[in-house]
């Protein structure tokens, strides 16, 4: 054996230096010797350089060696490899030790007893077998409350973290539920101790304030076991198939409503609405004019599509669309805000379902955006990290679909015509319509369905202001409804819908205990005031777990469609924006109006928006006061409360790069196309006036414009009119256009449609093509490590953007910051396979 | 191993074209393959750039017994194997009755004994031809254009073949000269491809691109003459579908 290792320590010398040489084989031992690899992945398949991608760098570097001493470590004793999609095959499961199979079965069986008091709750079945049950809430109830010292409560904990961090890559439902179980458990432990021994009431200022984070804690208890409720078995509807016969399919009504949008934004929605495929007699597209305008009402009568107007403007949206129930007549209507472009497959991909189940009343699709929204752009992140609503699209709608609380959000949907006019048409009392409408129809009984695949793309909200508008009106609705219409209340309702209403609502109202959480640190930093009274060591055993399960079981459940950390950045921006809106509302439901969002703009020059991160930079300015005086502290205090004042220095430290982050988004990045462009690869030719026809790659189009990879250079020139030759259904469309720009095999080329029926076609070969939203999501795993970096980066970087704008002087301080973050970071593990961002 | 034939529905629909740079695609794809012309203009070898002044060919060994089909084979300077009809004269009509008469027998005649794919031209006005060969062909393409004739002679040729009551597994046809910026053009192929059923229409429209006759002029396959026409593409993306169509399923 010896000779052979000599043999290869010979021809790695060959081409290696005597420190590579070396290097290549400490890897290769280490390899062997610690890492835990799936079972049916072998070193073959992946190279060390798999696992160890900072073996990948050119040059070595002074402290390598630790950086590999700590992905060595994280590998053996943290990372856990993910769940193969390749089954094991018989003969290796057999190969697998008995005593493993053994330990598992057991665990198995373990948790499969543990979980059983909550299955009848999730299988909601009629039989639930409620000895069991009570006698599983009452161990609970004993577990819950047991006093224990620092000591066994952290044994207890490292056992539940073990155990979580076991489940967590399993694949499958089941281990999800136990991960839920356990922060369900700990979570509650935390509170119910916070709530007995934490609060002290002999001291006015600590007992105040203590009580104000203590609701606040609560109030994010409640929303997180509401929301492992709602999302427990996410119900992933599939299409449903339409009858054979033509002569079943019932009558649709489109509805496009439009207040003050240009009419480009406008056009290719109707011009899609109308191509959708549906019998022709039985598919009516009608433009909602809330704007009366007349170039509109041209517009339509050009194309065959009705227009209607009412005579007053009131219950904005709502009214609107009330108004036109009363002039239409078909069976179904079809709802899209008037930037939604619809896909032709729309109406036979929902209407299925219909047929299924006559108490349906309402299929809801996710909101697909072909534009960045102001996270995207002003981070540079489009189409990188799922979107602020991809959880709600991607998770939260298909969780409330299982418990068939799926509700209605305004556009991309079809309702029935008799549920929506039994309810008395959409409902106007509040400013959210559309899940004040689906909240009515619940409550007589109706079903609803949702149906996650992207049919209908729209346009992004344009700027910070306008997202921050959106959604205060979205947290004043709900509120409203909560206070008007209770879904706790009333009835008609099971406790699993009005649980998931509820979240919905309670979730807009994050705005009052998301600035708690960021101000808390400063009570005892600043005020010296000791808000949560307890010694540290309890502080730590029982919050750090509350925390880290909460987390693990967030990453897993949501980490497909919101990475962690970026909920605190989204929820911290709006914090302060919904605090007021969402309170006026609960105590006077009825003040305020509709505010329409705005679509279709630009944004001239990047700009600082200061009106808006006003609030944050204030904050900011007290925690960097709250951080100089912990400084002071630390060095002053008596010894035994200096944990303490480290406790609160991470959670200042950590909400001041949560804050650098939502300072960042407010540099609005500048936008200088009103059309956007929505990248694309289909092949398509170019025919040239000489009756050339060349083979290109359609690359991106817009509502106008089209980009285009040629097979090779200098085949067009600027100026010069062309045919492009697209597939649209199943014909050819030959559209007429003129060459913009011309750089090295791609050119830029703007339509010249001779006709309305001509941008149609173009329309209907784009946005409208059956297929044209799908895979447009990223499909990336979540890691929490890579997220968190990532999540600091964009919090140094909020600071260097404001000290770009009023302390120049500064700038260079930020970078340095920066740098030495860029530096740190590079000693944190990086996941296999992956190669660390330069 | 593969017997294709192509023959267009009216005189000049492209079925020449479309033999010779379907042949030339597959070749490129690595199909072994002879493309034979069994048309009486003698016009498949100008796509292999044969001097007009040769006139040898095929027919005239046929009908002189000649042993083996691979003493009339020409190889083009870009490796593609062909056998042109030749100058026939007046003997056209005996080589139709002979093959008529033994269909098979030619085939495997042209064979000559190895596995390689046969392309063959048939002339648009011989419907003689087509009847023989269909029942022993893999792929029958029958070529037509969208324009104002198409539709009588489509109509004569169904009711004539009685393809109303069978359609052969091997008929397909096949849309050449797509020009979907002239309206009438759009408008014919709109209606043919509404009218026919899906399974008797190939599903790779060939454009009409200049760059085809300018290839025919300099006497180039289109490939070598422009590697950035869609033509080339067309023909390739044909080639994929015969392939898949004409491979054991």
């Amino acid at each position: 054996m010896f000779a052979r290792i000599a043999n290869q320590w010979r021809e790695a010398r060959q081409s290696k230096s005597r420190l590579a040489s070396i290097r290549l084989f400490t890897v290769l031992a280490l390899d062997l010797i610690f890492i835990n690899r799936p079972k049916d992945v072998h070193l073959n398949d992946h190279g060390i350089a798999y696992w160890m991608p900072q073996l990948g760098q050119q040059r070595l570097q002074l402290l390598d060696p630790i950086r590999w001493l700590i992905q060595v470590g994280w590998l053996a004793f943290i990372y856990q490899p993910p769940e193969s999609s390749a089954r094991p095959s018989p003969s290796q499961v057999k190969r697998r030790t008995q005593w493993f199979g053994y330990f598992s079965g057991s665990v198995n069986r373990i948790l499969t007893i543990a979980a059983t008091p909550l299955r009848p709750l999730v299988r909601s079945e009629r039989r639930a077998n409620i000895g069991l049950l009570a006698m599983g809430l009452a161990i609970l109830a004993f577990v819950l409350t047991l006093p224990m010292d620092a000591a066994q409560q952290g044994l207890l904990l490292l056992i539940f973290w073990g155990i979580a961090l076991w489940v967590r890559k399993q694949a499958g439902q089941f281990p999800m539920i136990v991960m839920m179980l356990l922060s369900f458990f700990v979570s509650t432990r935390y509170i119910y101790w916070r709530i007995t021994e934490t609060i002290n009431w002999s001291h006015p200022l600590d007992g105040t304030l203590g009580f104000i984070l203590l609701s606040a804690e609560v109030y994010a208890w409640v929303i997180l076991l509401f929301g492992y409720m709602q999302t427990v078995w996410p119900l992933k509807r599939k299409i449903a198939q339409l009858p054979d016969n033509l002569d079943e399919w019932p009558t649709v009504d489109i509805y496009i409503p439009t207040y003050n949008e240009p009419l480009a934004v406008v056009k290719p929605t109707i011009m899609a609405a109308q191509a959708i495929e549906w019998p022709a007699d039985k598919l009516n597209v009608y433009l909602l004019d809330d704007g009366r305008r007349s170039e509109y009402k041209q517009f339509c009568e050009q194309l065959g599509v009705g227009y209607i107007v009412r005579p007053n403007g009131v219950h904005a949206k709502a009214g609107n669309l009330n108004h036109a129930l009363t002039k239409t007549s078909g069976d179904y209507i079809a709802i899209f805000d008037c930037d939604h472009v619809p896909t032709r497959g729309f109406l036979q991909m929902t209407m299925g379902w219909f047929f299924k189940d006559p108490k349906l009343a309402l299929v809801q699709t996710p909101h697909h955006f072909f534009s960045p929204d102001p996270f995207e752009r002003n981070l540079s992140i489009f189409r990188n990290r799922p979107n602020e609503g991809e959880l709600f699209y991607g998770l939260i709608q298909d969780g409330n679909d299982m418990w068939n609380a799926s509700f209605f959000c305004g556009s991309c949907a079809v309702l029935k015509r008799q549920p929506l006019e039994e309810v008395g048409g959409i409902a106007v009392e509040t400013v959210t319509e559309d899940a004040h409408t689906a909240l009515k129809m619940h409550r007589r009984g109706y079903q609803t369905a949702y149906l996650n695949i992207p049919l209908a793309a729209g346009l992004a909200t344009e700027s910070l202001a306008d997202h921050i508008g959106q959604r205060m009106r979205w947290a004043r609705g709900m509120a409203q409804i909560f206070r008007l219409d209770n879904p706790l209340l009333g009835k008609g309702l099971n406790w699993a819908q009005r649980l998931c209403y509820s979240n919905a609502m309670l979730y807009f109202l994050n705005g009052g205990p998301r600035l708690i959480f960021l101000t808390a640190p400063l009570a005892f930093l600043l005020l010296g005031s000791y808000i949560v009274y307890a010694p540290a060591v309890m502080i730590a055993v029982y919050a750090l777990p509350h925390i880290i399960h909460a987390n693990l079981t967030n990453s897993r459940k949501q980490g497909q469609y919101r990475h962690s950390f970026w909920a605190e950045m989204y929820e911290t921006v709006l914090a302060w924006y919904i605090l007021k809106p969402t309170t006026v509302a609960l105590f006077a439901p009825h003040k305020g109006k509709f505010n329409v969002t705005s679509k279709g703009q630009r944004v001239d020059k990047n700009y600082f928006n200061w009106q808006i991160s006003t609030p944050y930079i204030v904050l900011v300015l007290i925690s960097l006061l709250g951080f100089i005086f912990g400084v002071y502290k630390f060095f002053t205090i008596e010894d035994d409360q200096q944990l303490t004042v480290i406790i609160n220095m991470v959670w200042l430290t950590y909400n001041l790069i949560i804050l650098g982050g939502a300072v960042a988004v407010a540099e609005e990045a500048k936008q200088q196309r009103s059309a956007h462009r929505v990248a694309v690869d289909i092949p398509i030719h170019v025919i040239t006036e000489s009756e050339h026809s060349f083979s290109a790659r359609m690359v991106d189009f817009s509502a106008q414009g089209v980009g285009i990879t040629l097979p090779s250079r200098q085949l067009l020139r600027p100026g010069q009119s062309i045919y492009l030759n697209i597939q649209q259904a199943t014909s050819r469309r030959a559209l007429r256009a003129e060459v913009i720009s011309c750089r090295d095999d791609v050119a830029g080329v703007e339509l010249k449609f001779a006709n309305a029926e001509e941008e149609q076609a173009f329309v209907m070969a784009t946005f409208g093509r059956l297929d044209a939203w799908l895979g447009w999501r990223p499909q990336q795993d979540e890691q929490p490590l890579a997220s968190l970096r990532e999540v600091v980066g964009y919090g140094l970087t909020g600071y260097q953007r404001i000290a770009a704008q009023i302390a120049p002087y500064l700038l260079p301080f930020f970078k340095h910051l920066n740098w030495i973050w860029q530096k740190l970071s590079t000693f944190l593990p990086i996941y296999p396979g992956k190669a660390r961002k330069s | 191993m593969a017997i294709i034939t192509v023959q267009s529905v009216f005189s000049g629909a492209g079925a020449t074209t479309i033999a010779a740079n379907l042949s030339n695609a597959l070749l490129r794809q690595g199909t072994k393959l002879s493309t034979v012309d069994a048309c009486s203009h003698n016009d498949l070898r100008l796509w292999y750039g044969m001097p007009l002044a040769q006139s040898g060919g095929w027919a005239l060994g046929y009908l002189g017994k000649a042993p083996d089909s691979r003493e009339f084979a020409f190889r083009s300077d870009f490796g593609a194997t062909f056998l042109p009809l030749g100058e026939v004269s007046d003997k056209y009509d005996e080589l139709t009755t002979q093959i008529e008469s033994d269909p098979q027998q030619w085939l495997s005649w042209l064979k000559a004994g190895n596995d390689d794919w046969l392309i063959i031209n048939l002339p648009s006005h011989c419907a003689r031809l087509y009847q023989a060969l269909i029942p022993y062909v893999d792929l029958h393409l029958s070529v037509w254009q969208a324009e104002p004739r198409v539709y009588p002679r489509m109509q004569q040729f169904i009711n004539k073949q009685n393809l109303h009551s069978e359609v052969p597994n091997a008929f397909v046809f096949q849309e050449n000269g797509v020009a979907p910026q002239l309206e009438l053009n759009r408008d014919i192929s709109n209606i043919i491809n509404h009218e026919l059923a899906d399974e008797v229409l190939s599903p790779v429209g060939i454009m009409r691109d200049q760059h085809i006759t300018e290839a025919l002029a300099t006497q180039q396959s289109c490939y070598e003459y422009s590697i950035a026409a869609s033509a080339n593409a067309d023909f390739v993306e044909l080639a994929n579908w015969v392939v898949k169509k004409c491979s054991p399923a």
